[in-house]
């Protein structure tokens, strides 16, 4: 059963400028000793600052939030980006993370061969991509151009493309940074009902977004964050 | 989530587990490069080769080594040091280098580590022809070639170490970056690679003796021309490994979970 617990979550960023990333100053810094002793681990940010909550299947949380609250942080850590500063973070099941959709495709490359970039690092097996690699080109409707580099796609059958690739393969886990709108009306109506699709297959959602009336329309509970703290955490 | 406990063995089992990713990924990155290029890749064969070859002329006639002598010397030490050196210098960017999936994902940092490795193993292969076409010319194969397998296999396992410990330390400290890259250049002229051991006079033979890129160089080297490694080079290789091992694996399991916030 896929589960999310965090306790006492607390992510801290470290904030480098080049001379606390240079060695000389960290020698010097540690010759020096005690004096300056306070500063030596820099600055840092506190993104999270100890938050705890559990999702359990069945689940679909909306993240809402003003900006720099902490809502895509706390996505990265929940996709195991970063690792808890202190507390702990306890994700179970696979995660199907669609925060940044076209990573890792390369415009110097034909359609087809990202659609191979994209899922290996998804984490898909060659054999499992050879079977589903007419399905995602179908609905992405490129045709020919799939045969194309990238690099000569508008934006539009970019995203399309990226779009299909990773909604093709069902997680128990989605991990989404605003609702995803792909292309013109007729697409995005497509879109729209294969992305409601992959989350109903999915055991858990969690969606950060600015949009009350998105959340209201997909999520059964809410998460309102700021500072990095749990503001309000409830059914909606 | 792993505990922390089994995140080394994690991390060993990872290039396992996620095969499919590094291998295909880092034959693109090559792929990628030579795009649009003709006889793509080959280019480094081209280039190393009209290197290997005017270098070698020259210098053994400075040297006043016979051609049959030094050629193939220098054709085989140069393209394994151009892999070893191109792996280490590279290591140190590896990290940075595949930051937007590192920032996104999390994919154990061997995965990528390997991505780098195979990504130069491709190009050593490529650069590997040159060796087998001097060595076929001056007939130099023999059961002895062989040797440079396991030798082979061995530098693999220690650059990988290497790779992981300064691409984690270099996330975090850039400028190690730079010493290395200015280390590297100073070694090629202190490991007997354009020079042979044997011009060093009595009192000099130090520089080789303790010099760690000569042992790594010359264990396969020696092989590929028709000569056992002595069992020395073998057991400092092994020593290599095992110190390396102990602090990469140290640094992984201290540092490993910071480097997406170093980025």
């Amino acid at each position: 059963m896929s589960l999310i617990r965090a306790a006492n979550l607390i992510i801290d960023y470290p904030i480098f400028d080049s001379s606390s990333r240079s060695l000389k100053k960290t020698l010097i810094r540690a010759a020096t000793g005690g004096r300056i002793a306070n500063d030596s681990r820099g600055i840092s940010v506190r993104a999270i600052d100890g938050i705890s909550f559990s999702v359990e299947h069945g689940e679909r949380v909306g993240l809402m939030g003003s900006n720099g609250a902490g809502k895509s942080t706390l996505l990265r850590a929940l996709a195991g980006v970063y690792a808890p500063t202190d507390g702990s973070l306890l994700v179970k099941g696979s995660v199907a993370s669609l925060l940044d959709l076209s990573l890792g495709m390369d415009g110097e490359f034909t359609g087809y061969e990202n659609i191979f970039i994209r899922c290996v690092l998804m984490g898909i097996p060659r054999s499992v991509i050879k079977k589903h690699v007419d399905e995602i080109i179908e609905f992405s409707e490129l045709g020919d151009y799939i045969k194309m580099p990238m690099r000569t796609y508008s934006s539009g059958m970019h995203l399309r493309l990226s779009f299909s690739v990773c909604t093709a393969f069902p997680a128990d886990i989605v991990l989404m940074d605003e609702w995803l709108a792909v292309g013109d009306a007729e697409f995005s109506k497509k879109a729209e009902d294969r992305l409601r699709e992959f989350i109903k297959k999915s055991s858990i959602l969690v969606l950060a977004s600015h949009s009350a009336e998105q959340v209201k329309k997909i999520c059964n509970r809410l998460i309102i964050m700021e500072h990095g703290s749990i503001l309000k955490d409830g059914p909606i | 989530m792993s505990e922390p406990e089994n995140k080394t063995i994690g991390e060993i089992s990872a290039i396992v587990r996620y095969f499919n990713m590094w291998f295909l990924l880092g034959w693109y990155d090559i792929k990628q490069r030579y795009r649009r290029s003709i006889i793509g890749p080959f280019w480094i064969t081209l280039s190393t080769g009209v290197m290997v070859c005017a270098i070698g002329f020259m210098f053994s006639n400075i040297f006043k080594s016979s051609i049959q002598e030094f050629l193939p010397y220098f054709a085989a030490g140069q393209t394994v040091w151009l892999f070893i050196s191109t792996q280490i210098t590279e290591s140190c960017s590896t990290f940075v280098q595949y930051k937007s999936i590192i920032k996104q994902m999390s994919v154990p940092l061997s995965v990528h580590v390997m991505r780098k490795l195979w990504n130069n193993l491709i190009l050593f292969g490529h650069n590997f022809l040159i060796i087998i076409i001097i060595l076929l010319i001056y007939n130099k194969f023999s059961w002895m070639t062989l040797l440079a397998i396991p030798a082979f296999i061995l530098v693999l396992i220690l650059l990988f170490l290497i790779s992981v410990m300064l691409g984690i330390v270099c996330t975090r400290f850039r400028d190690i970056t730079q010493i290395v890259a200015v280390f590297i250049q100073l070694i090629f002229f202190f490991t007997p690679i354009l020079w042979m051991r044997k011009v060093l006079s009595g009192g000099h033979s130090w520089v080789t003796d303790f010099n760690p890129f000569y042992h790594i160089v010359e264990i396969v080297r020696s092989p590929l021309l028709g000569v056992a490694p002595s069992w020395i080079l073998w057991l400092y290789m092994l020593a290599y490994i095992a110190v390396a091992s102990v602090m990469a694996i140290f640094i992984l399991k201290k540092f490993g979970h910071r480097v997406s916030y170093w980025l």
